[in-house]
């Protein structure tokens, strides 16, 4: 018997190492997406050129010589000059990355260029995962062990086989490398042919071992802010895919399309706090232009003054020992924007950020759109219907006491010399012929007396219900005008943002301060994660009026939302569960969901106390699995006694003895039917053959003389009939003593 | 008769595979893995196929064997102008007996040596092919048995073409195995040169084994043990000839019980009583390369038939072996 039996021929696995160097290159290359660096050309050329490439070596081989001497300091040129340009080191280095691995992936490897792409992969793909911290990490990580796990396993069996045969290796046809003329069917054949179950079973096994490893080392070592301790924090904002923007143009979009993806997911300490409805305010729009209602100037002025970099931020709400910590994961890409329920105490960033913060009007920004995931913790939130504004009231007195009034706007249609106080919320840039229309509305409302505004505010929204449906596709009617106002003169069905933006005009036309508000309505309560889970079709806009005393009010006209927002706090709303009462969600989105919350609580935002956290839980759980199962057993028991103690009746001797007949059949299946040898065939044989295989396979791996008396003994175990078989162990001990002599006398 | 062998019936087989090798190497010098072969292809019951240069031997060698055992030997030389009826025999009208008589052809015996047989056409060539599988040969309707042991040793060279007519595929399959003789070593050849014998006719060779004898070695080797993990392995090179994209076509049923039976043979010639994956390893080459045939034509037949052996040498080491 050979020493060694190479399961694929030199060339053949020469085919398998380039197929998987160029699998690996892609995989890189596809990680490079996620990042926000500008290297479109490059990337469109890598995942072009490198499957051609890959597909038909033979074009690497045709690669002039002077192509690969220029390579190099052409490579170095053009890093020189990116870094000269634009004098970002981490995005240089990235195209730096994607330019090797162009030149890696489209040029013949050698096996120790193969180990240099192995590296530029686990750099680009690391380097990927740190800076988006997206699950497709996760993919993509498995996928990357995976292939640099196969592709070190095809270099390690080339490079023995290569040895046995210098000469399949070294073979050329016309100039080149023989196995450059590669037909993929015969070559995925022959693949195909040597990898049965074992080979599979074997490697899926190595694989889950790296992973768990990895994960147990992940979780062991002590935890440390990559993102900001690094030259690379600047590249964690970017810009982000989409999001919320600072102005509502009504007339723009009128299809909305329902997006189900996860925009948010909240933790919360004490579900029993959670709203029956929850509105997650993340923005408002004050100022109202012929554009459509906009963040005024002096509101973004003084959001934009207040930048400071901090983990933590003061909100004005009293602290509270046993208000719920609120744990947000905003996704990437949904807002700078962060969502709040109300007025919180304090806020906490798992590392620095630059934040704005406006405290009278509870909005936290980020300056920046996050590129990923963004985790805070709100502590003392209180989640309610109403924003304390104490400042408010000074301000409209100050505004009417300027003479400035809402006529001049109406008359001329230009803004020239109109500049109300910030923030604008009693402003209307509206035509005459439109305010008039306004008016005649309010009448017919009932215009607010003696300051009642909460009245007005209700009898608008019921007034808006009775004269528009809603719809998320609507169409607004032609003419002149404000957008808005012939929407409201006309019987069409329209969306949240139309019917805030028209409670709004209202208002202000009733002379009621109000302003249009952005966020998040609703959301669903996982079961699966327990957390609250907010998808992007739970956009949502609503208004928030001014009561004319110190609070600004939630006012929701959408059909169907209830209008002005409850005057008390909500009460505790929790289900039987514990579970707050939304509705629950157990399918397999809300799996997904859960997973990526996990990804967030324990992957992404996960400290030294998350660690302890997880450690204790998971002890816990041990603890109590054990305990349920020793109750379990111990009824079961129980109930066995008792059943067997009880008089027996015809039923029962019945039942006992179909019982007994169950077991005699099975018996006799498994004897009759050759269940025996399904069963051996499962295991792989009769475990005396594999033994004597096992043992065969060490004394051929020790060298032992293939003529050795113990090995023929072995062989007739192994391959021999059973009849003929000496006392196995008498064998085995043989063959462990011929082993141990033979090292003996090598060594010797 | 049990189903399986027992030592003495091992040993006894041995015994027979032993005096002949000896005998034959008496004879055949430097030629002990082609000895083998020969004596797998005796035990196993299958007919041979020896391709070589002229003058290397192979007529020799089977007369060798054809004289190490007491049986009957005949030795037909392939042209083209031989007619089937010169091979399996004729029915000539008897004038004494009033009614046809069928006179035997050459193929009645036990050895029979087809020298060149790629000369003869293939209408001559085909006559052998029921004698070759069946054992008998039907004349005017009338089958008549060759008798046991039969095996056909056929020669033939494979790079002369000029008037040749290459065997078709069916009677290739027919054919156990096809060896190579090969030039013999110097000093093996030193050694033929100093003998005075100039010819196989020259060869003085006294039977060692008895017809009786050959007829309980192949019996015998029926009964050679196979483990499920080996036969599964000769299936596994078996059909993985079959999707190999080299080749135009796989390896027939008959084919595989050819692989099986000559392991078998190949596990009594080393003394043992079942087959290990070795055995199977050394005869697939012997036993399948003459079956398969390439997809895309080579230059020459030579270099086909390196071809073909390189990508079954492939095919044996990518099949994992039952350890």
């Amino acid at each position: 018997m050979e020493k060694r039996r190479p399961q694929l021929d030199s060339l053949t696995l020469h085919q398998v190492r380039w197929l998987l160097g160029g699998l690996l290159a892609l995989l890189a290359a596809w990680t490079v997406f996620y990042m926000d660096v500008e290297a479109t050309g490059l990337l469109a050329l890598t995942t072009i050129l490198v499957p051609v490439v890959t597909w038909r070596p033979v074009l690497a081989s045709k690669l002039p010589s002077w192509a690969h001497m220029l390579a190099f300091p052409v490579i170095v040129l053009l890093f020189a000059a990116d870094f000269y340009q634009t004098r970002e080191p981490l995005p240089v280095m990235i195209r730096l990355g994607l330019l090797l691995l162009l030149y890696r992936g489209v040029t013949l490897r050698t096996r120790r260029e193969d180990m240099q792409l192995i590296l530029l992969c686990l750099f680009l793909v690391v380097v990927a995962g740190v800076l988006t911290v997206s699950m497709v990490f996760v993919l993509q990580i498995l996928l990357f062990t995976g292939c640099a796990l196969a592709l070190m396993l095809a270099i390690t069996l080339s490079t023995a086989a290569a040895e046995e045969n210098p000469g399949d290796a070294k073979a050329k046809a016309d100039g080149r490398p023989a196995w450059v003329k590669v037909d993929w069917g015969v070559t995925l054949g022959r693949l195909r042919a040597v990898i049965d179950w074992r080979v599979l079973a074997l490697g899926s096994v190595l694989f889950s071992g790296v992973v768990a490893l990895s994960a147990l080392l992940f979780l062991m070592i002590p935890r440390f802010e990559l993102g900001t301790n690094f030259f690379m924090d600047y590249m964690l904002s970017g810009r982000s895919k989409s999001g919320f923007s600072e102005t509502v143009s009504f007339g723009d979009v009128v299809d909305i399309q329902q997006d189900r993806s996860l925009a948010l997911s909240v933790d919360v300490s004490d579900p029993g706090r959670v709203p029956l409805v929850p509105y997650w305010r993340m923005l408002i729009l004050d100022e109202y232009t012929q554009n459509g209602f906009m963040m005024s100037p002096g509101l973004s002025a003084e959001l934009r003054s207040s930048d400071v970099e901090t983990t933590q931020h003061r909100g004005s709400a009293p602290a509270s020992t046993d208000a719920p910590v609120w744990t947000f994961y905003l996704e990437a890409g949904v807002s700078r924007y962060l969502p709040l329920l109300g007025a919180y105490t304090q806020i906490t960033l798992p590392s620095p950020q630059t934040l704005r913060t406006n405290r009278t009007q509870q909005i936290v920004a980020l300056s920046k759109d996050p590129v990923k995931m963004t985790a805070y913790r709100v502590e003392g939130m209180l989640p309610g219907s109403r924003i304390e504004d104490p400042e408010m009231v000074n301000r409209v007195a100050e505004w009417k006491a300027s003479g400035r009034t809402r006529e001049r706007p109406e008359e001329r249609y230009d803004m020239e010399d109109y500049s109300p106080l910030p923030p604008a919320y009693l402003g209307l840039f509206i035509m005459a012929d439109d305010l008039a229309k306004l008016r005649g509305w309010v009448e017919e409302i009932g215009a607010p007396k003696d300051g009642d505004h909460e009245g007005f505010v209700t009898r608008a929204c019921a007034w808006l219900e009775r004269r528009h449906g809603y719809s998320l596709s609507m169409s607004l009617p032609q003419g002149e005008g404000d957008v808005l106002v012939r929407w409201m003169d006309s019987p069409e069905p329209g969306h949240c943002e139309m019917f805030a933006g028209s409670l709004v005009l209202l208002c202000r036309a009733a002379g009621i301060p109000a302003r249009v508000t952005i966020g998040f309505k609703g959301g669903v309560w996982n079961e699966t994660s327990g957390s609250i889970t907010v998808t992007n079709a739970d956009a949502h806009a609503w208004c928030e009026v001014f009561d004319g005393k110190r609070h600004w009010v939630r006012a929701d006209p959408t059909p169907g939302a209830g209008g002005l927002g409850p005057r008390e706090q909500t009460a505790p709303q929790v289900g039987a569960n514990g579970a707050p009462r939304l509705e629950t969600d157990s399918g397999w989105a809300a799996r997904w969901n859960s997973l990526r919350v996990f990804w967030y609580r324990r992957i992404v935002s996960f400290d030294q106390q998350s660690q302890l956290d997880m450690v204790r839980s998971a002890g816990r759980a041990a603890e109590s699995y054990a305990k349920r199962l020793i109750k379990e057993l111990d009824q079961r028991l129980k109930s066995l006694a008792e059943w067997v103690a009880t008089p027996w009746s015809l039923g029962r001797v019945g039942w006992a003895a179909g019982a007994l007949a169950a077991g005699g059949l099975l018996v006799w299946g498994w004897r009759k039917l050759h269940l025996v040898a399904w069963w051996r065939a499962l295991r792989g044989g009769d475990p005396v053959r594999r033994e004597a295989g096992r043992w065969l396979r060490r004394l051929d791996a020790k060298g032992l003389p293939g003529d050795h008396a113990v090995r023929a003994e072995l062989l007739r175990l192994r391959y021999g009939r059973k009849a003929t078989w000496a006392p196995s162990t008498r064998i085995f001990k043989a063959a462990r003593t011929a082993l141990r002599d033979w090292s003996r006398r090598r060594r010797g | 008769m049990s189903d399986f062998l027992t030592g003495p019936q091992v040993t006894a087989a041995k015994d027979i595979l032993d005096r002949l090798r000896d005998n034959m190497r008496r004879t055949i010098k430097g030629k002990n893995d082609v000895i083998d072969q020969v004596l797998v292809g005796v035990a196993a019951g299958g007919h041979l196929l020896i391709e070589d240069m002229p003058g290397v031997g192979k007529t020799t060698l089977a007369y060798s064997l054809a004289r190490s055992m007491d049986c009957g030997f005949s030795r037909i030389q392939f042209t083209s102008d031989l007619l089937p009826s010169d091979v399996t025999g004729v029915s000539i009208y008897d004038e004494s007996l009033k009614e046809f008589v069928f006179k035997k052809g050459p193929v009645f015996a036990n050895v029979v040596l087809a020298d060149e047989i790629n000369r003869a056409t293939p209408k001559t060539q085909s006559s052998l092919l029921e004698v070759m599988d069946r054992g008998k040969v039907t004349v005017d309707g009338q089958s008549h048995a060759v008798g046991a042991p039969f095996m056909v040793f056929a020669t033939q060279n494979p790079v002369d073409y000029e008037g040749t007519f290459p065997l078709p595929e069916s009677q290739m399959d027919r054919f156990l195995m096809r060896l190579h003789m090969g030039y013999p070593r110097p000093e093996d050849e030193l050694a033929i040169l100093r003998s005075p014998k100039n010819n196989y006719d020259e060869i003085a060779l006294n039977p060692v084994v008895s017809r009786a004898d050959i007829l309980r070695l192949q019996s015998l080797c029926t009964q050679v043990f196979i483990e499920e993990g080996v036969l599964d392995y000769v299936l596994k090179i078996v059909s993985a000839t079959r999707t190999e994209a080299e080749f135009k076509a796989g390896v027939s049923v008959r084919g595989g019980l050819a692989l099986k039976h000559a392991v078998q043979a190949c596990a009594l010639l080393a003394g043992r009583d079942f087959v290990v994956p070795e055995d199977v390893q050394s005869m697939a080459g012997p036993v399948l390369a003459h079956r398969l045939a390439l997809a895309r034509q080579g230059s020459d037949a030579l270099e086909e038939r390196r071809m073909v052996a390189a990508a079954l040498r492939r095919i044996v080491a990518a099949v994992p072996v039952p350890v």
